[in-house]
């Protein structure tokens, strides 16, 4: 297909490969930990730099033809099926690369002063490059099968960065759940393209890039497998993968194991980038579930369900980092419950919000962890306003974000998202994520009282955080507080050009707006001078939603353990018994065999020789006898 | 009166002959066995000029017959084995394999000879010439005798060598 | 082709090529039954003068003089042999003290 070689695609992309390959290769050896932050921080720059140089000439172009393409070179080629390596600038995939460069560009600087002193040091800063560049590869590829190759990328950049303080057991297992986990979903990723590759191949379409995808979109709506419409299965294959990488149920269990790794990197990849991947492939393939109303209906359900499940489960955490992971999860939930009522846009501008302010309180969370020398546990916290001010009020500024206070962001996209959702007419779906509001704001103002009022609890002596990680907060804090009005009256014409305008009924905002409020009223009336006291009024309750309704054990006995004996059985039996024992060794005491018996005819003796010597010529004659007369 | 000659001649050498052969293969001491194989020589040279191979019949007197019966007896001696073999007799089953496998020998062999059985040797003709001998020997087969020559060369190094206590 | 009435001054070619493979015949049954090293070396040249009885016979069967050239030349073989077999004999005889052919089973295995 003809590309429009738009060159700065490519620039885009390769800054952060270098920044890899510069501190992997010489980082530790060469450069102090300062110039091996700043590289890696400058290669993410460099980046967004390029990618606001592209998203002003895409403003240039009008608006209903916004595309701009650059087909690097050809990866597949086999008869008529080819797969470029082609990267594609729209609209979509403008906003993701600025958030992405741009929220990472912070993280990285935050790094600098998060990470100083680590043994490791220039291998987080790679491995954050080497993530970054997988992540643009997936939201800048033109056709699904490159954006499964960043899709990858980033499931590896998580697991190395999860498990980054690897000698500790835990934790690396922790990265492994993740990568595992990721495979699962992975699977259904493959089969869904798979089988849209097939439904495309047996229309006679050979390319699998996103514009020749949508324009045959009516193909998959038409062919079915096994009895079911292949846009529906591809769909919810496709939202299968979504739910791996983007911790939804069944598989976000990884994401709260995942704070094991170093928070700034909780902060970019499982809060602001890598688990908005799926959100950002629906979008992209929302011109197959436009064939399929019924696999967005999955999504709805399941995006509701896991916003509901994760909040109630956060308001119960005593870790820090474990309360903002099942926020995610939740807010993920509100993301793909956007895309299932046919709103992907505000799904899209959900995440927008929600990257400012959720890096904002994971980073503000490091600070807190680092200032108070590794402590995590809330209950251990308190009265930090006092003694680190600045994260304090950065911390408010993504408190009332996030509970949905108005003007700040997460009011503008939350509440867009209640309202599409009331409008698509599934009511209890709209009542629930009412209630999961109301649960926000409870389970972050609680996180907010916790912290950092009352008097402190600690041992450790609490200090401020240095300006290398304010700063970058503070700018967060910025965007947290402008992007929804921004985004909200620039973000979604852009997104959706030729959209009716959104008017907004009053009801939904005073509904929504309370259900904030009740929640943070709640919290400062619950939680209070004693942490925790409905613990003790309802214990079994609590047990049961502290230990996240025991699904991690339910798992362990249905799959893991079963898996395991399985696995145990096979490595005992057919790899030990068949093949090391009759392939491997039988083998070899064949050959042994044969030869033992072979060496009996060496008997040492020069009249047996000579017995066999006479028997064969004797045969021999018989042979040219009979030869001869026969 | 010759032609009976002639055939009482050859057929009481051949007689002699496995007799000899007899006696070498079952004789008990080895001294024996050399004398009898000595007497198996001595008679194939006598059938030899009796069909006419002159040559060959005196070489074998003087090579086989002489050489290389005194150096088989000459080895008997020197190891000592003038004495009868206190050896425990052999296995029957081993003898019966041996036999069977020397008549099936002889069987194939006759067999395999059999196309030319029409043919007939006469007794005490004109033996060949030396001359003419000599011409295939060293002239067709001259190369041959070449490689005689060294193969005795090899075998008169060899037995030096064997023979030396210390190389 | 079995004339035992001797009239004519011929024999049958079938006579000496039998005396000739009965002689090999011999020398091959006494190479797998005796025991004796020396003797062994015996039936070697009784096989061998077997074998050049049938030479003679066929040179003088069809008529060339051949057959005769190689039984000369495997006089030389055969002497060459005998005297390098018995130096051998010799030898073994001095380092084992016995000339049993069951004594020599090194090459065994």
């Amino acid at each position: 297909m003809e590309g429009n070689f738009y060159p700065l695609l490519k620039w885009m992309i390769l800054p952060p490969l270098a920044g890899f390959v510069l501190n992997g290769l010489i980082g530790r050896r060469l450069l102090s930990e300062r110039a091996g932050g700043i590289l890696g921080s400058l290669a993410i720059f460099l980046s967004f730099v390029f990618a606001l140089l592209s998203l002003s000439d895409l403003l240039n172009l009008p608006a209903a033809d916004r595309l701009l393409r650059d087909t690097m070179f050809t990866w597949i080629s086999a008869g008529p099926f080819t797969v470029d390596f082609a990267l594609r600038l729209d609209p979509l995939s403008a906003v993701m690369a600025l958030v992405v460069t741009g929220v990472s560009f912070l993280i990285h600087v935050y790094s600098i002063g998060y990470m100083r002193g680590d043994r490791g040091f220039h291998k987080y800063f790679a491995y954050l490059n080497f993530f970054v560049f997988f992540m643009l590869v997936l939201v800048l590829a033109d056709n699904p099968v490159l954006m499964f190759v960043g899709w990858e990328g980033v499931g590896l950049a998580s697991y190395l960065l999860i498990g980054f303080w690897y000698e500790d057991p835990e934790k690396a297992s922790a990265g492994k759940k993740a990568f595992v986990t990721n495979r699962i979903g992975d699977a259904g990723f493959l089969a869904g393209l798979m089988l849209l590759a097939a439904a495309m191949h047996a229309g006679g379409v050979y390319g699998l890039d996103f514009a020749t995808l949508s324009a045959n979109a009516h193909l998959a709506a038409g062919a079915s497998f096994a009895g079911v419409n292949a846009a529906f299965l591809i769909g919810v294959l496709l939202f299968v993968g979504a739910t791996g990488k983007s911790a939804q149920f069944p598989l976000y269990v990884w994401l709260p194991d995942a704070m094991a790794g170093p928070t700034p990197v909780s902060a970019l990849i499982h809060a602001a980038t890598m688990v908005t991947a799926g959100v950002y492939m629906l979008s992209r393939m929302f011109f197959l579930y436009e064939a399929a109303p019924a696999a967005l209906d999955v999504v709805l359900v399941t995006g509701c369900f896991t916003a509901f499940l994760a909040a109630v489960i956060a308001v119960a955490q005593r870790d820090i980092k474990k309360v903002l992971a099942y926020s995610t999860v939740s807010q993920l939930g509100y993301m793909f419950m956007a895309v299932g009522a046919g709103a992907w846009a505000a799904g899209v501008f959900h995440l927008t919000t929600h990257a400012f302010f959720k890096a904002l309180l994971f980073l503000a969370a490091g600070s807190v962890i680092h200032g108070l020398g590794g402590e995590q546990d809330l209950f251990k916290m308190g009265g930090l306003r006092r003694h680190m001010r600045t994260t304090f009020i950065l911390t408010a500024t993504g408190w009332l974000a996030i509970s949905g206070v108005p003007p700040l962001a997460g009011f503008y996209s939350k509440d867009l998202i209640l309202e599409k959702v009331f409008n698509s007419g599934a009511g209890l779906v709209w009542l629930t994520g009412l209630l999961t509001a109301a649960l926000t704001a409870y389970y972050i103002s609680r996180l907010l009282i916790l912290a950092f009022m009352d008097k402190y609890r600690g041992k450790e002596h609490a200090h401020e955080s240095p300006a290398v990680m304010t700063v970058p907060m503070g700018l967060l804090a910025v965007l947290s507080v402008v992007g929804g009005m921004a985004g909200a009256a620039w973000l979604l014409p852009f997104l959706q050009p030729g959209a009716p305008p959104e008017h907004h009924s009053a009801l939904m905002i005073a509904v929504s707006v309370s259900a904030a409020a009740a929640g943070i009223i709640a919290a400062f009336l619950i939680t209070g001078r004693r942490a925790e006291d409905w613990a003790a009024a309802w214990p079994r309750t609590h047990r049961l939603v502290y230990n996240k309704f025991y699904v991690d054990e339910v798992y362990e006995a249905l799959v893991l353990k079963p898996l395991a004996r399985f696995a145990d059985w096979t490595f005992r039996v057919p790899d030990s018994k068949v093949i090391d024992g009759a392939f491997v060794n039988g083998t070899a005491r064949l050959f042994m065999s044969i030869g033992r018996n072979l060496s009996a005819a060496q008997t040492g003796n020069a009249q047996f020789y000579a017995v066999v010597f006479m028997a064969g010529l004797c045969l021999l004659l018989a042979a040219l006898l009979a030869g001869y007369y026969l | 009166m010759r032609p009976l000659l002639l055939n009482a001649a050859f057929y009481l050498l051949s007689g002699a002959i496995l007799a000899g052969a007899a006696g070498t293969v079952l004789l008990r001491r080895p001294l024996y066995c050399a004398l009898s194989l000595l007497f198996t020589l001595l008679a194939t040279s006598g059938l030899y000029i009796l069909l006419g191979a002159e040559l060959a019949g005196y070489l074998q007197i003087i090579v086989y017959a002489g050489a290389v019966m005194a150096l088989f007896i000459l080895a008997i001696h020197m190891t000592g084995q003038d004495e009868p073999a206190k050896l425990p007799p052999l296995p029957r089953l081993l003898l019966m394999a041996a036999g069977a496998g020397a008549a099936g020998l002889f069987a194939l062999l006759m067999l395999a000879s059999s196309r030319f059985f029409i043919a007939f040797v006469k007794l005490a003709p004109e033996p060949y010439s030396v001359a003419e001998q000599a011409g295939l020997i060293f002239g067709r087969y001259a190369p041959q005798f070449e490689l005689l020559s060294l193969l005795v060369l090899a075998g008169i190094a060899g037995a030096v060598l064997a023979a030396k206590k210390k190389l | 082709m079995m004339n035992f009435l001797p009239l004519t001054d011929s024999v049958p070619l079938a006579h000496i090529v039998g005396l000739g493979v009965a002689v090999f015949a011999a020398g091959a049954f006494g190479f797998l039954v005796r025991r004796n090293l020396i003797v062994l070396l015996m039936c070697v040249e009784l096989m061998l003068n077997g074998a050049n009885i049938v030479l003679v016979a066929f040179s003088r069967a069809p008529g060339a003089a051949d057959p005769q050239v190689w039984v000369i030349f495997m006089f030389a073989v055969a002497a060459a042999e005998a005297g390098v077999g018995l130096a051998l004999a010799v030898l073994i005889w001095r380092r084992l003290g016995t000339l049993d052919i069951d004594a020599l089973k090194e090459l065994k295995g």
